[in-house]
């Protein structure tokens, strides 16, 4: 299993920085926590620490994340 | 790993941080939901074992906590089911969903209670549809969600335009940045759709898209699944391979329908897209898509 820390920003509809990853849900939590005080006040910012199978599966999983609003929609086409 | 305040401190905390959130009650915060990061980890590891579905899991992220919060006056803090979550994309469509569903009640039902079913495809809210299971680890809720992959993928694309429009529109609000819809093309737009003649603006117009795309997906996953359970059966009843062939036309057809939605919906996206990028540059610009 991997552990991964996403920065989104809402109104950029982007990534902050890429992906991290960790060793642990812990490590990632952690991160997540620090995260949130480097951030603190920026309502746009979404972070989260997820556990997936591979980057692989949280690109699916989560694809919001890393894909545009066209990209999704021809997902479903 | 218990809470490490009672469930009446976990509620007053709720409030405190509704009113505007201090460093201490953050911290708080953090304590709270590594308690509820490890009852996910329990859970998320008997769910693995039970399907091939991409797995997910997350603790609720704190910026949602608090807009959670807020909508409810600060109250809730104690009882909101997600904040440990599990996704899953499950095969197979509708009658895969029901299978994973079935085999995660039983697998949990030796837990302290047995799981909440919360079926959002007989109560979809906002377009959104799936089945969603709360369970409970040491006392602790953990919801998992069954997507299939069309509600996965629309659910994705949908939130993703909420980023766009305002998050409201995930909970039945009017969109924000409102750019009018010349009257003439109203009349047009009333002409493909009553609802869609309803938009006053471009972005109302996009969401009536979205949420009439939610409902042809759902139409077509459940043609598919009757589709299904008829082809399942042929060996016995062959003389239902006409009735077959009757449903897999049914089915192009409905797929039809997937891809002309998609198509009215693509260019409006690209258009929504474009905006932003150049909205970057020059805040003023509101050049209308349509």
């Amino acid at each position: 299993m991997a552990h991964f820390l996403l920065i989104y920003d809402r109104s950029l509809g982007q990534l902050v920085r890429d992906p991290e990853q960790f060793d642990s849900s812990a490590a990632a939590l952690t991160a997540r926590f620090t995260a949130e005080r480097e951030f603190s006040g920026q309502e746009n910012v979404e972070i989260v620490a997820f556990d997936a199978e591979s980057e692989a599966a949280l690109r699916t999983t989560h694809a919001r994340y890393f894909l545009s609003l066209p990209e999704l929609a021809a997902r479903i086409a | 790993m218990p809470l490490p305040i009672s469930k009446r401190q976990v509620e007053l905390l709720g409030k405190r941080l509704s009113a505007g959130a201090q460093s201490a009650d953050i911290e708080t915060l953090h304590e709270v939901l590594a308690a509820y990061a490890e009852a996910l980890r329990i859970a998320r590891s008997r769910v693995v074992e039970l399907t091939d579905a991409p797995v997910t899991s997350r603790v609720k992220n704190t910026g949602t906590i608090l807009e959670k919060l807020r909508r409810n006056d600060g109250r809730g803090l104690s009882t909101i089911q997600d904040l440990a979550g599990v996704r899953v994309i499950v095969g197979g469509g509708r009658i895969g969903q029901d299978a994973t569903a079935a085999a995660l009640i039983e697998a949990f039902s030796s837990a302290e209670r047995s799981a909440k079913v919360i079926d959002r495809r007989a109560d979809p809210r906002s377009g959104y549809r799936a089945v969603h299971l709360v369970i409970s680890i040491d006392g602790l809720p953990v919801e998992i969600q069954l997507r299939t992959d069309l509600q996965h993928r629309w659910a994705e694309l949908f939130e993703k335009l909420a980023d766009e429009l305002g998050r409201g529109i995930r909970y039945g609000q009017p969109p924000e940045s409102l750019v009018p819809i010349p009257p003439e093309r109203i009349v047009a737009l009333s002409e493909v759709s009553p609802e869609f003649g309803r938009s006053t603006t471009f972005e109302e117009l996009l969401t009536s898209l979205a949420l009439g795309l939610s409902d042809t997906l759902d139409a077509f996953e459940v043609r598919e699944r009757g589709y299904q359970s008829v082809a399942d059966r042929l060996d016995d009843f062959p003389n239902i391979a006409s009735a077959v062939a009757e449903q897999q036309e049914q089915l192009a057809a409905m797929r039809e329908d997937v891809h002309r939605s998609i198509d009215q919906f693509g260019p409006a996206l690209k258009a929504l897209s474009e905006r932003r990028r150049r909205s970057g540059a020059d805040d003023d610009e509101h050049e209308n898509p349509l």
